[in-house]
C-alpha cells in the first residue's frame, strides 16, 4: 500500500471497517512511527469516540456500579441497598472474587450453617495458601535482587578492567610505536656512521697517499734544489760510467761540487732491476766505499745526490753493481757501469 | 432499581485515570459515574438488550480496573479509551450471539439510532451532555443517507467495508468512499467537541 492508501485507510480503521489482513497491514505501518498516520488516527478516533453522545441516553441499572465494584475487589458483595465506600487503596490486578464470583456471599441467596463453615475453611486455607506463596515469592526476589546487584557490581568491575586493559593496550601500542621509530632512527643513524666511517677511511687512505706524494715531491724538489745548486756551482766535475758487458747501452756521469763536497748521479738505459735487488754505487780507494743505492724509474734511468763524497784524490774509479736490496758493504754482484777518473 | 444514571461529564482527566492505575478505590467509583452512562447508551445500541449490555459493561469496568496502567495518553483522551474498550467488547458479543443463531433483538433497519431531539436536556442528562448529544445526532443526521448508513453498520454492527458492501449491495469502493467522507465532514463538523472531549 501506498502512503496514500494508508492515508485513507485510517478513517476506515478508525471505525472498525477494515478488512482483517488490511488492518494488519496498517498497524503494521504504525509501528514503523508513520508520524501522519499517527496524528490522523488520533483525531478519527477522538472523532468515532463522540459517536455515542448522539446516541439518546438512557437508565442505568443502579445494580451495576455494585457488581461491578463486587465482581472487581473482593469481599465486597454486589448489594442493591448498600452503597459501598471503600476506603484502602488496592493494587489493580486479579482478585479472588473476580476468580470464585460464585462464592461470595449474595444477600439475596440463603445457604445453610455447613456451606458457610466449609465456605469459611476455603477461604482461609486459599489465604494461607496465598500468604505462603506471598512469602516464597517475596524472599525469591529478595534472592533475585541480590544476585542482579552482585551481577551489576561484576559487570561493573569487568567493565573497569576492560577499560584498563584497553587504556593499557593503547599504551603499548604508543610505546611501539615509539620503540620502532627510535629503532629506524638508530639504523639511520648506524647506517650514516657506517657511511661516515667508509669515508674516513677513505681520506685517510687518500690522505696517506696525498702525504706520500708529497714526501716524494719534497725528497724530489730537493734532489732537483740539490741538482741545481751543483749544476750552478763553478767548480763541478764530472765524471763518466760506460755501461758494461750486462748493460752494453748504458751508461752515467757524476756531477761532483768540489765546494759543497755532493755529487749528482745519473744513469741511463739501465736493464731493469730484478725483484729484491737494487743498484749500489761504489767508490774504489784502496778498496769500494759504498756512495749510495738507486732504482731505476719507468725510463730505465736512474738519479740521486750523493752526500759523503770520498776525497777524490783517493778515489781512482766509480762502479755500480747489482746487490740485494738495501745494499752490501762490499761488492758481491756483476758490475753494470764503470768509469775512471 | 433504575435509578443511578450517572453524574456524566463529557471529559475525563488523565489524572483521574492515573489515580484508578495506583489502585485508588475511590478514583475508581468516581471513573465509573463519570462514564457509565455513556457506555451503557453505546453498549445498549450496539447489542439492544439491557441485561447483556449489563454484563457487557461489567466486563469492560473489570477490564478497565486490570489493564488501566497500559493506557496510552498519546493515542487519545480516557473517554475514547473507554468507548473503544466498550464498543469492541459490546461488538464481539454481538457477533458471537449472532454465530450461535440468535436473532438480533434489533437492526439497524429497523430502529435507526439516531434521534435528533433538541428539546432541552433528559431526565438522565446535564445541559452540557444534551448539548452534546444534540450537535452529534444533527452532524450524523446531515451526513448523507449512504454515509450515515455505512458509519452506523461499521461502528455499531462491527461490520467491515466488504460486510456493509454485500449487505447494502453497493460497490466495496463506494462504501469506502462513503466512510471516509462520512468521517471526514464530522470530524469538520464536531471539531469543537471532539478535541476537548
Amino acid at each position: 500500500m501506498s502512503h496514500e492508501q494508508f492515508e485513507e485507510a485510517v478513517a476506515l480503521y478508525a471505525v472498525g471497517a477494515l478488512e482483517r489482513q488490511e488492518r494488519q497491514t496498517l498497524e503494521a505501518h504504525l509501528l514503523t512511527g508513520c508520524a501522519a498516520c499517527h496524528s490522523s488516527l488520533k483525531e478519527y478516533r477522538a472523532v468515532a469516540g463522540i459517536f455515542p453522545y448522539g446516541l439518546s441516553p438512557s437508565k442505568v441499572p443502579r445494580s451495576l456500579k455494585l457488581k461491578v465494584l463486587a465482581a472487581r475487589l473482593p469481599g465486597v458483595a454486589p448489594s442493591e441497598g448498600s452503597p459501598t465506600t471503600p476506603e484502602t487503596r488496592l493494587s489493580p490486578g486479579l482478585r479472588i472474587g473476580a476468580l470464585l464470583p460464585s462464592l461470595l456471599p449474595m444477600p439475596a441467596r440463603v445457604f445453610s450453617p455447613a456451606f458457610a463453615i466449609v465456605l469459611a475453611l476455603l477461604l482461609a486455607g486459599t489465604a494461607s495458601y496465598t500468604v505462603y506463596l506471598h512469602l516464597q515469592s517475596h524472599a525469591e526476589l529478595e534472592q533475585r535482587q541480590r544476585v542482579e546487584a552482585a551481577l551489576q557490581q561484576e559487570t561493573a568491575r569487568l567493565a573497569t578492567l576492560q577499560e584498563q586493559l584497553t587504556q593499557q593496550e593503547q599504551a603499548i601500542g604508543t610505546l611501539r610505536e615509539e620503540f620502532n621509530r627510535r629503532i629506524g632512527n638508530l639504523g639511520e643513524v648506524q647506517t650514516t656512521i657506517a657511511q661516515q666511517d667508509t669515508e674516513l677511511a677513505l681520506l685517510r687512505a687518500e690522505l696517506a697517499q696525498r702525504r706520500e706524494e708529497t714526501g716524494n715531491l719534497r725528497r724530489a724538489l730537493a734532489q732537483r734544489d740539490d741538482m741545481l745548486t751543483i749544476l750552478r756551482s763553478p767548480a763541478v766535475k764530472v765524471i763518466s760510467l760506460a755501461g758494461l758487458e750486462h748493460a752494453k747501452s748504458a751508461g752515467a756521469f757524476l756531477l761532483f761540487d768540489l765546494e759543497s763536497k755532493k755529487a749528482f748521479f745519473y744513469a741511463f738505459n739501465m736493464p731493469p732491476l730484478p725483484p729484491g735487488k737494487t743498484y749500489q754505487l761504489w767508490a774504489i780507494l784502496d778498496k769500494p766505499v759504498s756512495a749510495g743505492t738507486f732504482v731505476t724509474d719507468p725510463g730505465q734511468k736512474g738519479r740521486f745526490i750523493v752526500r759523503n763524497v770520498p776525497d777524490l784524490s783517493r778515489v781512482t774509479k766509480f762502479a755500480v753493481s747489482l746487490e740485494p736490496m738495501g745494499g752490501r758493504p762490499q761488492p758481491t754482484g756483476d758490475i753494470y757501469l764503470a768509469g775512471e777518473l | 432499581m433504575e435509578s443511578s444514571y450517572g453524574q456524566a461529564s463529557p471529559a475525563i482527566s488523565p489524572e483521574l485515570l492515573a489515580l484508578v492505575a495506583k489502585g485508588d478505590q475511590k478514583a475508581f467509583g468516581q471513573l465509573y459515574d463519570q462514564s457509565s452512562s455513556l457506555l451503557f447508551r453505546l453498549a445498549l445500541r450496539v447489542l439492544g438488550d439491557r441485561d447483556e449490555t449489563a454484563e457487557v459493561l461489567q466486563e469492560v469496568y473489570v477490564e478497565v480496573w486490570h489493564k488501566v496502567v497500559r493506557y496510552d495518553p498519546g493515542r487519545g483522551s480516557p473517554m475514547a479509551w473507554l468507548v473503544t474498550l466498550t464498543r469492541s467488547r459490546a461488538v464481539d458479543r454481538f457477533r458471537a450471539r449472532a454465530a450461535r443463531g440468535r436473532h438480533l433483538t434489533r437492526s439497524i433497519d429497523e430502529s435507526p439510532a439516531i434521534h435528533v431531539q433538541d428539546d432541552g436536556p433528559g431526565p438522565f442528562e446535564n445541559r452540557a451532555e444534551a448539548e452534546l448529544r444534540t450537535s452529534v445526532a444533527k452532524a450524523l443526521s446531515e451526513l448523507p443517507e449512504g454515509q450515515q448508513q455505512a458509519l452506523e453498520l461499521a461502528y455499531y454492527e462491527g461490520l467491515s467495508h466488504t460486510e456493509i458492501a454485500h449487505r447494502l449491495q453497493q460497490p466495496v469502493g463506494t462504501i469506502k468512499t462513503r466512510i471516509r467522507l462520512g468521517m471526514s465532514k464530522l470530524k469538520d463538523a464536531l471539531r469543537p467537541h471532539w478535541e476537548h472531549v
